[in-house]
């Protein structure tokens, strides 16, 4: 899950967007025509001049009435009308360039809402000295509100809870940065949960107090993400049930060890019985087997069981070499009979590391399985398991085979899906091998041998351990 | 006459807990054990004089079984083996029962099963000594002929006479009816056809 992340990265398209509705808002929408009028023509002020002057000379006329003057007082007044009709002119041409103006603003918030609509991408902003919030209709469908205006509270009102005061709190520093942030959270819906992932513009030069941005519907691709990793745990299972089926009589050999112990105890206990042959000490240490070795089977069960249980992953402290002390038991009969001899030597000291030992087993079975694959058919075919430690401080785990190595031209494509040099293969054990190193955060690399075959290596990232 | 010891069972399986409740189960049926957990310990301490049989598991960490079985093989007194195995591997199985298996049983074993097993071999290691034994002591009597008598010998059991045998070897026939009166003796038998059995017998075990 993906909470509030400051500082996080943003989409270059996201970036652009936000650049262009940053200072979008219903308030300074309306004023922009006047505010960005660069004051009245020219003109009109000329004409208005001209008037002023006119009616002062009309008005000197007036005051001398003298009768030679009245050519200069018709002069006038015919003046002054023509310049009454050019005012009047120019003030219909400002009104008209206005409301052309007022038009291409429209259009252009026209534009931009519904390329914001038809995107997908809410706006919203929020001034933080009133603590009111607006919103486009996008926004408001998206985070399923009613009103396109109310506070912070309201805004926030159906997100997670979890997610609520992480999303104020990041708003309410936003309103006092000049930052960009992006973040995702959960909102809940009467269909479940959703994602939502927000754009926050911090308070910008123009505008203190202000913070705006915009928010998109992230569910789908939510459930994508989760669906892929389902489709990848269900793989990783398919293969472990996979791998189980090659172990085949390896685990029943295991579960037969015990049984065979006490079918054998328990007859004997019987001819004990029948003969009369009564030693209380003597049956009460075969009483006693049984019930150990009955312990034991329920365990190999209960780790067959778990190996074919499509559980989640357990992340645990544990120690590589023991991962490879109970692969190797496991698979210690499956190389008999293939005549594989397998061999190990593994750090005297602990490797603690972080880890799933289910996955990690199955990681050590697919390498082991393909070292045994590239000797099928050799005579004395050889794995050397090897487990130290190595700089990073990393365990290292290093499968060796003397098989066929591997051709210089598949080296480089080891690890991609559905490579494979085997007859029989489906060429995912490494990609899913890969698959288990990296979300242990570890790494995983191959390389052949100076002599003959191939060497896997395994490096995990080792843990601090209290002493 | 070697004095009859009591049969002993080996029993080597790396698992502890089976090797003892398989020890109690032969036990209890009146057998004597000897138990191993390491087939090398066994390997080590084996003493192909003392009659019985083994029961060996098949996978084995340090040793397969039938890589044990190989070595119990290479001496003179092969010792009769039962395995018990854990995975019913056909691969494995044909190659022991070739290399000469007893028995070949699949764990959990039930008590009757392994006891008839062991039975068995116990009875086929016995035959089997009473046999080595007999060739042995004919050996043993054949060993004591001088290399005359053993050409002697060699033209009897084919059926020839004492005049066939005189012109062969170039001798008279009085020497070679003395010759055939030793062989007779040394070898302990009063008729032709029992001498001829021997060297059948001196043969077949020659021959293995």
């Amino acid at each position: 899950m993906r909470g509030l992340e400051k500082g996080s990265p943003i989409s270059p398209t996201a970036k652009a967007l936000n650049s262009v509705f940053a200072h979008l808002s219903p308030e300074s929408l309306t004023f922009l025509p006047f505010s960005a009028g660069s004051g009245l023509p020219r003109r009109l002020i000329i004409s208005l001049l001209i008037t002023a002057i006119l009616l002062c000379l009309f008005a000197l006329g007036e005051i001398f009435k003298t009768e030679g003057l009245s050519a200069y007082r018709d002069g006038v007044a015919i003046l002054l009308t023509g310049s009454a009709a050019v005012m009047t002119l120019s003030a219909a041409q400002l009104a008209r360039v206005n409301r052309e103006r007022e038009k291409l603003v429209r259009e252009s918030v026209q534009h931009i809402t519904q390329a914001a609509r038809n995107a997908g991408i809410g706006l919203w902003g929020w001034t933080a000295v009133r603590d009111r919030f607006w919103a486009n209709a996008t926004f408001l469908e998206i985070l399923g509100l009613q009103q396109n205006e109310g506070t912070l509270e309201d805004l926030a009102a159906p997100l997670d809870p979890e997610d609520r005061s992480r999303f104020s709190g990041l708003v309410r520093e936003a309103a006092q940065k000049r930052d960009e942030w992006e973040c995702e959270c959960r909102l809940i819906r009467e269909s479940g949960t959703g994602w939502v992932r927000f754009h926050i513009n911090g308070a910008s030069e123009i505008e203190e107090d202000q913070v705006s941005g915009s928010v998109i519907d992230i569910t789908a691709q939510h459930e994508t993400l989760a669906e892929a990793a389902n489709l990848r745990h269900s793989l990783t299972h398919l293969t472990r049930v996979g791998l189980l089926g090659q172990l085949g009589g390896a685990l029943a050999h295991e579960l037969k060890q015990p049984l065979t112990a006490i079918l054998s105890n328990a007859q004997a206990l019987q001819r004990m019985v029948e003969h009369e042959d009564l030693d209380m000490t003597e049956i009460r240490a075969v009483i006693s087997d049984i019930i150990q070795d009955d312990t034991r089977a329920a365990a190999v069960i209960q780790h067959l069981r778990s190996l074919l249980k499509p559980g989640e992953f357990h992340s645990q402290v544990l120690d590589l070499n023991d991962i490879v002390r109970e692969t190797l038991e496991l698979v210690h009969n499956e190389m008999i009979t293939r005549r594989v001899a397998i061999s190990c030597a593994a750090d005297e000291a602990r490797l603690p590391v972080t880890g799933d030992p289910i996955q990690l087993q199955q990681l050590l079975l697919n390498l082991i399985f393909n070292a045994a694959d590239a000797m099928a058919g050799d005579k004395g075919g050889m794995i050397l398991i090897t487990t130290d430690r190595i700089e990073g401080p990393c365990a290292h785990l290093a499968v060796t085979d003397t098989g066929q190595g591997i051709e210089p031209d598949v080296l480089s494509r080891l690890f991609e899906p559905f490579i494979s040099t085997k007859t029989q293969g489906v060429g995912l054990g490494l990609p899913i091998s890969r698959a288990i190193v990296l979300s242990h955060k570890g790494r995983i690399w191959a390389q052949n041998n100076p002599g003959r075959g191939a060497t896997f290596h395994v490096a995990l990232p080792l843990i601090q351990e209290k002493p | 006459m070697i004095p009859a010891q009591a049969p002993q069972i080996f029993v080597v399986d790396d698992d502890p807990s089976v090797l003892t409740a398989l020890k109690r189960l032969l036990n209890s049926a009146g057998f004597s054990t000897r138990t191993f957990l390491s087939p090398l310990d066994f390997l080590s301490a084996h003493d192909p004089d003392v009659p019985g049989c083994a029961v060996i598991d098949v996978g084995m960490d340090k040793m397969s079984g039938i890589v044990l079985q190989e070595r119990l093989m290479l001496g003179a007194q092969p010792r009769p083996i039962i395995f018990l195995t854990g995975c019913d591997d056909v691969r494995v199985s044909v190659q022991a029962m070739k290399a000469g298996a007893l028995d070949y049983l699949s764990k959990p074993v039930s008590d009757q099963a392994l006891l008839a097993a062991v039975e068995q071999a116990i009875d086929t290691d016995r035959k089997a000594r009473a046999n080595r034994q007999e060739v042995e002591e004919l050996r043993r009597r054949y060993e004591s002929l001088t290399l005359r008598e053993r050409e002697v010998m060699a033209q009897i059991v084919r059926g020839r006479l004492n005049k066939q045998i005189a012109f062969d070897l170039g001798i008279v026939e009085k020497t070679a009816k003395v010759h055939r009166g030793r062989v007779m003796e040394k070898m302990q038998v009063r008729s032709v056809a029992a001498l001829v059995r021997i060297a059948e017998r001196l043969e077949q075990a020659g021959e293995k």
